[in-house]
């Protein structure tokens, strides 16, 4: 159904506030991760600030989300930021009630936490693969991180099979990246005060990886390890 | 089941019911003449096969339908096994009075691959940045669409 006079005016209204909100959690996003390099984002936003009735009235969200989306990725100065800077968009919009918005508007409204959670999570999945990983434990901890907000959009009643079949062949995709890295385990040893040769005889049943745990622990004193030792385990 | 969503087919959900994989050898009997003795060969293993039943309401049915009847290899979203590269190879479906609208389908699937693999050239970065742009673009059309049915 069409939306016409003074409701369209009150829908568009109401989904600009959404493109602003998002704006808003962008800058805070910012603030927060990494608050250099943000000028590009700052004219951009600006800009949508400004204009945002009349994006909305005119049907341009997509188009001014994507130019947004890919100012707000050059903020990061690595990949890492980058990617937190997306972690902090995870599931835009999805704890916002609005008691007093009709069937209509509520559907217009998740329409475009839709959008916002489907750009962000293919942002998210393509600065995931271009991070350092130090180990499994990180690599995991980004996974767990990417699969949560994949079933928030995957799960979405109004997503697309097109959409849907997208966001799956990037998942996909990215998790097949990840089985092709070889990352560290990191395990976590308790011991008394023994030398380090002796801790790596008890692991390993091979005191000659003595050399290869001190240099991934960063242990300065190399003759005894004492203590909860996180371990990186040499492999 | 928890997720009935999580069971598609070329990214078209329907209601998963329950599975049979049927596995196995190909295999050659050896009979001879005369002889009480014979001899099985065994000749490599035969391709893995999922035969769904599925489940889908009367609104869902005809995309369901084109999804199935599309040629080629597809994703198949099993709840229980995870995803594969797979083909079609039979479906039924049925309706009853006692279904209330609903259609059960019982799908054969032959799977590829093992588990999904995309091919080596979408493992590289700048690929998957080339599926994060194709998937941006759907995903705007998508949105364009749903607000242009409210008159935007």
């Amino acid at each position: 159904m069409a939306l016409k006079g003074i409701l369209k005016n009150n829908t568009t209204r109401l989904l600009a506030d959404r493109v602003n909100l998002l704006i808003d959690t962008m800058r805070k996003a910012i603030v927060k991760i990494e608050n250099e390099n943000n000028s590009d984002f700052n004219a951009i936003a600006n800009d949508m600030n400004d204009r945002m009735f009349s994006i909305v009235a005119k049907n341009e969200i997509g188009d001014e989300l994507d130019g947004l989306f890919a100012a707000y990725n050059k903020v990061g100065k690595d990949f890492k930021s980058k990617y937190l800077l997306n972690v902090e968009l995870f599931s835009f919009g999805k704890n916002i009630t609005n008691i007093q918005s009709s069937e209509t508007d509520a559907e217009l409204l998740n329409t475009i936490s839709l959008v916002i959670q489907t750009i962000n999570l293919s942002y998210a999945y393509d600065n995931s693969i271009n991070i350092t990983y130090l180990n499994k434990v990180e690599l995991d901890g980004v996974i767990q991180q990417l699969d949560g907000e994949y079933v928030v959009v995957s799960d979405n009643p109004l997503i697309d099979s097109e959409s849907r079949l997208s966001i799956l062949e990037i998942k996909t995709a990215v998790m097949r990246f990840f089985s092709t890295l070889e990352l560290k385990d990191l395990t976590t040893y308790t011991t008394n005060l023994i030398p380090s040769s002796v801790l790596s005889y008890s692991l390993y049943g091979d005191s000659s990886k003595n050399a290869e745990i001190i240099d991934l622990n960063s242990i300065s004193n190399t003759g005894f390890v004492e203590g909860i030792q996180t371990i990186t385990e040499a492999v | 089941m928890a997720n009935p969503k999580q069971a598609s087919w070329r990214g078209i959900p329907f209601y998963y019911r329950g599975s049979t994989e049927q596995r196995g050898f190909k295999t050659v009997q050896h009979l001879y003449p005369g002889s009480n003795n014979f001899k099985i060969e065994q000749m490599g293993k035969m391709p893995k096969q999922f035969t769904v039943s599925a489940q889908i309401d009367d609104d869902n049915r005809d995309v369901l339908d084109a999804a199935l009847n599309a040629s080629g290899s597809g994703i198949l979203s099993h709840p229980k096994y995870g995803n594969f590269t797979a083909k079609v190879t039979t479906y039924t479906k049925s309706d009853s009075i006692d279904k209330y609208g609903l259609y059960d389908y019982s799908i054969t699937f032959i799977i590829e691959f093992g588990l999904f693999l995309p091919s080596l050239s979408t493992l590289t970065t700048s690929a998957i940045s080339s599926l994060r742009a194709a998937g941006i673009g759907k995903i705007k059309s998508f949105g364009k669409s749903r607000l242009k049915r409210f008159g935007f």
